[in-house]
């Protein structure tokens, strides 16, 4: 293995955990908040076909990314709307909205299949740090998007732990009874963040439309819905983490494409199950070592809050 | 009532997607005309062929090739056409049956799955043709298969690429492990190696016939690696190969149909395979009365596998263009024989 191709791959690495990393992030400040979302998949295939769509025919892609922000957000709202206001079973609601996203983004992509992207996000060489050995090429040779998320993880990070709105957050999620008591309005925060997760997830899947691979293909996503779902396990739901479990899947998944690409036949499935596998390591290791059994899942999460039951 | 609400939602939710296709797609059964008993008279009579279909006929791939097949079938022979879409595992045998019932001469099942109901209806119906595309099935009387020559297409990519290639490496990209992928990559290796027996072919399978992402990074990685011609054949994800392909500036075969409009300046060319032309094959055999009830497979030579359009590449490679001519006679007239497992992977 030569010098290059480890550069070549850790970009690799990069480019390629980017989109479960929009997506893994939006997951850990629902969940932060109590709402686990398991429409994630539904969510980024939605966005990715209303960020194609809308680039296609606006030729922006500030306007492509906001409408697939919207449309992960729309989904988000209606799984907020069941499961908060009416109390449903999260898991239910959100298998059923990854359903529901599939089907409803392969209907509105139909026209769209196999078009390549009028616009897209090219690989913008930050002046400066690009030309840094090593570091530049790995980390600054990439799309806006990437660079975005650089910046997300940190800024979520700060809002989590280190201001009074990421307190009421991680409150809501722990305690909702306690929150409510002091004043904190735990349904108006808990739709706040469902819908915030569910854009991210639209994000994420406008990556994959926009930036990694221009074009619109049913079902694109391939699965990055639930590797987000365990990459929030696997970070212990915390952003900091997030952003090295994101290029730790991703950097699995690029070696795995050059491994074929020299010759070694490594299947296909065995590829696909890595990110998984590396969960439930994490997950054993963590719950072992952890004596209080309490690994960092928000107390809450799952239990739809119901002040007469307080 | 907040309960109901619930319920009601949740079933909008998972039904919206099924209703979303099932509005344009509703299953249609073109009844035929019930038949009044005429009086014996051997005047032409159209033949009657009917197709159960696993998806819609709109779907823009399989089904729609189904349905494209059943409309050359009325352009030449006349044939008085029926089709059945979104048919399930479940209800395959029933459906043949009302087809035979209903004295359709020739009945296809589109797709390998539709192999075990036929065989099982094929013995209640001993004068109707079942004819299984995608299949090798056969019993000798009423029941025969056809497909497409899939390690002829790329074989075809292979030489064409052998020629073209200045590194010496050359890669066929599959998507799914299935059958029609797996004998293509093959058959590009084959086909390489046939031209030039010294060049380097790499063959992957990516997994994934949607995850154009895959795709792609997996194509970068190749062409790191020396590649300068790549095959894809991974159906709507061999579009990341090609987008690879664009960006690094280096050669791309496209597969199945005319690949070249997603990018003009590097597709040289697509290996098409028509499975129309396999409905249209079969049934002009009835028609002559020379149909067997075999395994028909399709290559060049019955117009199941042709060359795109060159967009203009035959003047960037005119001795590739004689060349490949060549070889594809060959593959025709048989005089190109070669073993696809010696190069299975």
């Amino acid at each position: 293995m030569t010098f290059n191709m480890l550069i070549a791959i850790l970009a690799a690495a990069i480019s390629t955990g980017t989109p479960i990393l929009f997506v893994a992030l939006g997951e850990i400040i629902a969940e932060k908040s109590g709402v686990q979302n398991l429409g994630l998949e539904g969510m980024m295939l939605v966005g990715a076909v209303t960020g194609f769509i809308v680039g296609a025919s606006s030729l922006n892609l500030f306007m492509a990314i906001l409408a697939a922000a919207l449309g992960g957000g729309v989904l988000a709202l209606l799984h907020s709307y069941v499961t908060i206001t009416l109390k449903a079973n999260q898991v239910v609601s959100g298998l059923a909205l990854t359903i529901f996203g599939t089907g409803l983004s392969g209907y509105l992509g139909k026209p769209y299949v196999g078009m390549p992207a009028p616009v897209k996000f090219d690989s913008v060489a930050i002046p400066f740090l690009s030309e840094i050995p090593v570091v530049g090429p790995v980390f600054f040779n990439h799309n806006v998007l990437v660079y975005f998320s650089y910046a997300l993880v940190f800024l979520l990070w700060f809002f989590v732990y280190r201001t009074n709105f990421g307190l009421n957050l991680r409150a809501t999620g722990e305690n909702p009874g306690a929150a409510d008591s002091l004043g904190v309005n735990v349904f108006a925060l808990r739709y706040v963040y469902t819908i915030f997760g569910g854009m991210l997830a639209g994000v994420g899947g406008a990556y994959l439309s926009l930036a990694s691979a221009p074009s619109w293909v049913e079902n694109m996503s391939g699965g990055r819905g639930w590797i987000a779902i365990a990459l929030v396990i696997f970070a212990i739901w915390n952003p900091a983490r997030a952003i090295f479990g994101a290029y730790l899947f991703g950097g699995v998944e690029a070696l795995g494409y050059r491994l074929q690409a020299i010759g070694v036949t490594a299947s296909p499935f065995i590829l696909n199950m890595m990110p998984y596998l590396l969960t439930i390591g994490v997950l054993i290791l963590v719950t072992i070592s952890s004596r209080t059994k309490h690994i960092g899942e928000p107390e809450s999460l799952g239990i739809p809050y119901d002040r007469e039951e307080r | 009532m907040k309960k109901l609400l619930v319920v009601i939602l949740m079933f909008m939710m998972v039904f919206g997607s099924v209703a979303c296709q099932a509005t344009e797609d509703a299953p249609v059964v073109e009844e035929p005309v019930a038949e009044e008993p005429v009086v014996e008279e051997p005047v032409e009579e159209p033949l009657k062929v009917a197709a159960l279909l696993s998806g819609p006929i709109n779907d823009m791939g399989w089904n729609a090739s189904a349905y494209e097949g059943l409309l050359m079938l009325e352009d030449s022979y006349g044939c008085e056409i029926s089709y059945l879409e979104n048919v399930a595992q479940s209800d395959m045998e029933e459906n043949f049956r009302n087809y035979a019932l209903q004295g359709y001469d020739v009945i296809f099942g589109h797709g390998f799955q539709f192999g075990d109901a036929a065989t099982k209806v094929a013995a209640e119906f001993p004068d109707t043709d079942f004819i299984i595309i995608s299949s090798d099935i056969s019993n000798g009387t009423n029941l025969g298969s056809a497909n497409t020559k899939n390690e002829d297409q790329g074989f075809i990519a292979g030489a064409l690429a052998a020629m073209i290639s200045e590194t010496g490496m050359v890669a066929g990209l599959g998507g799914m492990d299935i059958p029609p992928i797996r004998s293509s990559v093959v058959g590009f290796a084959a086909g390489a190696k046939y031209i030039n027996p010294d060049i380097e072919v790499k063959t992957v399978l990516t997994g994934s016939n949607d995850d154009v992402g895959k795709a792609k990074e997996t194509a970068l990685a190749l062409i790191d690696d020396g590649v300068d011609v790549i095959f894809a054949n991974a159906n709507q994800a061999g579009l990341g190969s090609i987008e690879a392909c664009q960006d690094r500036g280096v050669w791309s075969i496209g597969s199945n149909q005319d690949q070249n409009p997603s990018a003009p300046e590097t597709v040289v060319q697509s290996i098409i395979k028509s499975t129309p032309q396999l409905f249209n094959y079969v049934v002009g055999l009835i028609v002559d009365g020379t149909y067997e009830a075999k395994f028909h497979g399709l290559g060049v030579k019955e117009g199941a596998i042709f060359l795109s359009d060159w967009h203009g590449f035959d003047e960037t490679f005119p001795e590739a263009v004689a060349e490949l001519d060549e070889v594809i006679q060959g593959l025709a007239d048989g005089s190109i024989q070669y073993d696809p497992s010696e190069y299975d992977f």
